[in-house]
């Protein structure tokens, strides 16, 4: 088994359509499938990265657009350490959504989340339907890392997942987010991180716990 | 009939009989094979004059219902429901501008926004399946569809109903009969051409409506969440309902176990896809193979994660095409009811136990949600005669009765996997 320091959860979401299931393909598969099967229920997907000279593993649950997931699985939002909240830039309604969205990932997730919005299938810059501008603005006015990414084409798609799990590690090193609270979607993984790195408090919590 | 029935539990069952018509007896749209002459074009006329009737309420335009003669969609069954005469219609209000309320012009265009939604996932049905591309069979998926959503707006439309839908219409389509084409066109009744009325091209949709109907009368509840499972679900915040020993350590104490396990069962009550995906697990898989639950259950994979896929799309995601028309025949012909959806479920857990067993908890999941295909001559399901005992035998595998099975399946590694799973053909109701 692939070694790993820590494991971070994270979760997709979005309106339905949006790209969310090419996009976690295309970051674990490193593929395109331009007929993507409509998910039914979530999706689970897992690929090893490396931020800060430490290997990550991420584990990443794709939902529905049109479930509401939250109300049938617990273990969805249960701890997620981070989300992708997708829309589509050629899709002004999936847009018009993200407040909503939003709404569910602060109201059921850890209050640490870190969440990155991606404007995807920036391919389609003829079609485009919202602007560039307009995504960063919603990202700064609520606190949000911004990326345009083409699941089709690749460009960002690696970017947007390791950047979040580079704010997640940040977090941790700065004593944000509990590793031993499973809630926080941070688990150690088989080999330790060096804990003298971490804050005194959090390392002894650490210890206790391993 | 009992004997096609059990027939159809076999694998050889599909390559030699016509399926859309194996479907509509095994689903009792056609009612068993007793006085076929008099009671087939019953059955046929009643439901597709149902369809067309409610094609011409739902889908067709309103200028459309005014004045039937301006296109060819002129319904080919007589019904009660007739265009409506221009005579009798104030036009002030029946005309696409209007924006009174009981226009119906109104209703249409706030339809066409849900038939966008239909649509919208009806182009992503199967694509490995070149059929579901052409522009008519998705027009034909979308408007029976939505005709459903209409008569249930209730439950309206929720995604993975066009994946049960489309198989039933792909098998009615392929058998259909086109009048004059070398056969009979006299449309008299008679021995000689009640098959090809059976089979008659123009009713395809109608079929096929049928036939969903049938199916979704036990599926529809799998697709319900209603508002109290929203509820229950808030109280289920992460911080205080997190089942299992990892978890209990982040649980900080704010709710107690019993709590927080009748919020669990308050949770299924409501969400009829959580109460049998719960079922399958904690009370059938438990007692089949206790073992393979409790590593399951140790590595916190709830039943529903793959659960909910497996039942609502009947396996579509899981098997190659052929291999669920199969499994579908089988299951169809096992009872309409559908009463095996459960067994089934258990049976694909205990197929793959043993790679299972091995695994960590995100190897499961890789197992469990990319389920390993089926290999070797057989397939889906198989039937190796009449067995002994009841489907709840407490040992795995070998041991099971006689009636369906899954299988087999060939393990790379230690043999184990080739052991068939059985499941009995006389399965208890379902939960």
């Amino acid at each position: 088994m692939a070694s790993y320091a820590y494991l971070f959860k994270y979760i997709i979401i979005g309106d339905t359509g949006v790209g969310k299931s090419c996009l976690l393909l295309q970051f674990t598969d490193n593929r395109f499938q331009p007929a993507h099967d409509l998910t039914i229920g979530v999706e689970f997907g897992a690929r090893i990265v490396t931020v800060g000279q430490k290997r990550i593993k991420l584990q990443i649950w794709d939902t529905a657009g049109q479930e509401s997931f939250r109300s049938i699985t617990r273990s969805y939002y249960r701890g997620a350490a981070g989300a992708l909240l997708v829309y589509d830039i050629t899709r002004r309604d999936t847009f018009d959504h993200l407040a909503t969205w939003l709404e569910d990932a602060r109201k059921y997730s850890n209050a640490n989340i870190t969440i990155m919005l991606i404007g995807n299938k920036c391919d389609l810059e003829a079609k485009r339907a919202v602007s560039r501008e307009e995504g960063e603005s919603f990202a700064r006015e609520n606190g949000l890392f911004f990326i345009e990414t083409s699941a089709k084409t690749a460009a960002n798609v690696e970017e947007a997942f390791v950047h979040t799990a580079a704010d997640i590690h940040d977090k941790i090193q700065a004593g944000v987010l509990d590793v031993t609270n499973e809630s926080s979607g941070i688990k150690l993984g088989p080999t330790q991180p060096n804990l003298s790195s971490f804050p005194s408090g959090s390392a002894e919590t650490v210890r206790g716990c391993c | 009939m009992t004997t096609l029935r059990e027939l159809g539990q076999t694998s050889q069952y599909t390559e030699q009989h016509l399926l859309s018509v194996s479907w509509k007896l095994f689903l009792e749209y056609l009612p068993g094979l007793d006085d076929i002459h008099l009671l087939w074009p019953e059955a046929l006329h009643k439901e597709r004059s149902h369809y067309e009737r409610l094609h011409m309420k739902y889908i067709i335009e309103p200028s459309q219902q005014l004045n039937p003669s301006s296109d060819d969609q002129v319904s080919p069954i007589e019904g009660p429901t007739r265009p409506i005469s221009p005579s009798v219609v104030d036009l002030s209000i029946h005309n696409p501008l209007s924006l009174a309320q009981d226009s119906p012009w109104q209703q249409y265009f706030q339809d066409n926004e849900l038939k966008a939604i239909i649509q919208r996932d009806v182009e992503r049905t199967f694509p490995d399946q070149p059929c579901f591309n052409q522009p008519d069979a998705q027009r034909a998926i979308t408007d029976i569809l939505f005709v459903y959503c209409k008569m249930h707006q209730d439950t309206s439309y929720r995604q993975g109903m066009h994946e049960l839908l489309a198989p039933l219409w792909k098998a009615v389509n392929e058998d259909r009969f086109h009048r004059g084409t070398g056969f009979p066109s006299d449309p008299v009744v008679s021995q000689d051409n009640i098959i090809f009325q059976v089979l008659d091209a123009r009713y395809v949709d109608h079929d096929a409506f049928a036939l969903f109907c049938r199916i979704m009368r036990v599926a529809r509840p799998w697709f319900e969440v209603s508002d109290v499972a929203r509820n229950a679900s808030a109280n289920l915040r992460p911080r205080t309902a997190l089942p299992g020993a990892g978890s209990d350590r982040s649980a900080g104490g704010t709710i107690s176990d019993s709590l927080r396990y009748l919020k669990i069962a308050e949770l299924s009550r409501a969400t009829p896809i959580l109460a049998k995906c719960n079922h399958i697990f904690y009370s059938l898989l438990k007692r089949v193979d206790p073992s393979l639950f409790q590593h399951l259950e140790s590595l916190e994979i709830e039943p529903q994660l793959y659960g909910i896929r497996w039942i609502r799309l009947l396996w579509g995601r899981e098997f190659p095409f052929d291999d669920l028309v199969t499994l579908w025949t089988a299951l169809f012909a096992h009872d309409p009811n559908l009463v095996a959806v459960e067994w089934v479920c258990v049976a694909m857990l205990i197929r793959i136990r043993h790679l299972l067993l091995e695994g960590d908890y995100s190897t499961c999941l890789q197992h469990i949600m990319r389920y390993p295909p089926l290999t070797g001559p057989g397939t889906a399901v198989s039937s190796p005669g009449d067995g002994e005992g009841g489907p709840l035998h407490p040992t795995p595998p070998a041991t099971q009765p006689a009636g369906c099975h899954i299988g087999p399946y060939h393990s790379n590694q230690d043999g184990a996997g080739d052991q068939p799973v059985q499941l009995g053909s006389r399965f208890p109701a379902g939960h």
